[in-house]
């Protein structure tokens, strides 16, 4: 290894982008992962503008993230989406007990 | 001397990286900002029409539509603002839909809502009217012919009344003198909105006739000379076979009121004989009755008056 920094660098940059895909990632995970319990609590009946709402920050957040490539948007519309859905779940009377 | 290429090479992209970062939000544009302002408005509206309860679909992507063109606009590489306006584009279209779906279901809300119109305000019927009433009487009872009896008459409830026989309109209580010339009924109406009410008296009209029979002196006894004045008094009693008839003796007023009263009933008394004697009248049908000098007819003062006054009078009814 005759330029270790080098190679440093680009590790770090690598790792550091990659680092905030996934955390958009994660984030569209968590919304959509809080959107399905919301729906299996019956969200779409029960509170159905909250449930609407997440499904459409959450399209947002998709479409920044896929097809944009804007994940700062992305993170945006999937923290809505997120905050819908929990509302939605608390609304269905679901979530943690 | 190439590490330095690369360590420049490197501080470059670190700098575009910070670049892209830190650069500065694109500012919207005023048609922009008009654009926005509008969608805004619509969600407004349909937010106090209550949208979340009669569009919640709408109104999640509204929202959802509105924050992406809001992003869209400041994103520092969307330039030109042609790319910005298609997200106005569809936010104004979700706007358009949420209201549109909003709008109808407010508007029904609002009638269910509304308090049911005030029922109209019954007047009672005003009480029925009671019915009218109405009392006539004459008096007298009955009158002979060409002589004249009082009609009085009252109501009760009434708000017109009306006599027949050519009196006509009347008021609702009153006196009126009339003179029939043959028995009359005489009916009176009282009328209100509640109907009529009808009374009625009859008036008898009796005939009558004077004979003026030339009795002599203190005494009751017909002479043959009276009895062509008596025949007057057969035709009379043989017109109303089916009347009763009365006899009335008169006399002037000469000499004591009892004595020429007792006269008077004798002399009636005979003519009243005569009459039932004559076969033409039933004694049943036919009574006397003395006036004395109770009932003159002309003036006792001259011996042509006094002869006026000393007569008989045969009348039908016996009164």
């Amino acid at each position: 290894m005759k330029r270790p920094w080098l190679a440093l660098c680009v590790i770090v940059l690598i790792v550091g982008l990659s680092a905030a895909g996934c955390s958009t990632a994660n984030r569209i995970q968590a919304a959509r992962s809080t959107m399905d319990q919301a729906r299996a609590a019956g969200a779409v009946y029960k509170a159905p503008f909250e449930y609407k709402a997440a499904e459409a920050y959450l399209a947002q957040a998709v479409n920044q993230a896929e097809n944009e490539g804007d994940n700062p948007a992305a993170d945006a519309f999937a923290k809505e989406a997120q905050a819908y859905a929990s509302k939605a779940l608390e609304m269905s009377g679901g979530g943690a007990k | 001397m190439r590490n330095r290429r690369l360590f420049l090479g490197m501080t470059v992209l670190l700098a575009m990286l910070l670049a892209s970062g830190c650069a500065r939000n694109r500012q919207m544009t005023q048609s922009e900002k008009d654009q926005l302002g509008t969608i805004e408005a619509k969600i407004a509206k349909a937010e106090k029409m209550d949208a979340k309860e009669c569009a919640p679909v709408e109104y999640a992507y509204a929202l959802a539509e509105r924050d992406n063109a809001i992003h869209e606009s400041t994103e520092p590489w969307n330039d030109p603002p042609k790319y910005v306006a298609k997200h106005f584009a569809s936010a104004n279209k979700a706007a358009d839909d949420l209201l549109n779906k909003t709008t109808p279901c407010w508007e029904a809300k609002q009638v269910k809502a509304a308090p049911p119109p005030p029922k109209p305000v019954v007047v009672p019927p005003p009480p029925p009217m009671a019915a009218p009433a109405a009392t006539i009487l004459a008096d007298p009872k009955y009158v002979y012919e060409g002589k004249c009896t009082t009609l009085t008459w009252s109501t009760q409830n009434a708000t017109s009344a009306e006599i027949d026989q050519g009196i006509g309109s009347v008021g609702m209580s009153g006196t009126k003198e009339v003179c029939p010339k043959e028995t009359m009924k005489y009916t009176i109406t009282a009328t209100n909105p509640g109907g009529p009410a009808k009374a009625a008296v009859e008036v008898p009209v009796y005939h009558r006739t004077t004979l003026y029979i030339q009795f002599a002196f203190d005494s009751e006894k017909i002479r043959k000379a009276d009895e062509k004045e008596l025949q007057t008094a057969i035709d009379f009693v043989k017109k109303y076979p089916e009347t009763k008839i009365v006899v009335l003796g008169h006399t002037d007023s000469t000499g004591p009121d009892e004595y020429n009263k007792k006269l008077s009933q004798r002399r009636a008394d005979a003519v009243k004989k005569y009459l039932v004697d004559s076969g033409h009248v039933k004694a049943d049908m036919i009574t006397a009755e003395g006036r004395g000098e109770a009932e003159p007819i002309a003036d006792n003062k001259t011996k042509e008056g006094r002869a006026k006054n000393r007569r008989v009078e045969i009348a039908e009814h016996g009164k």
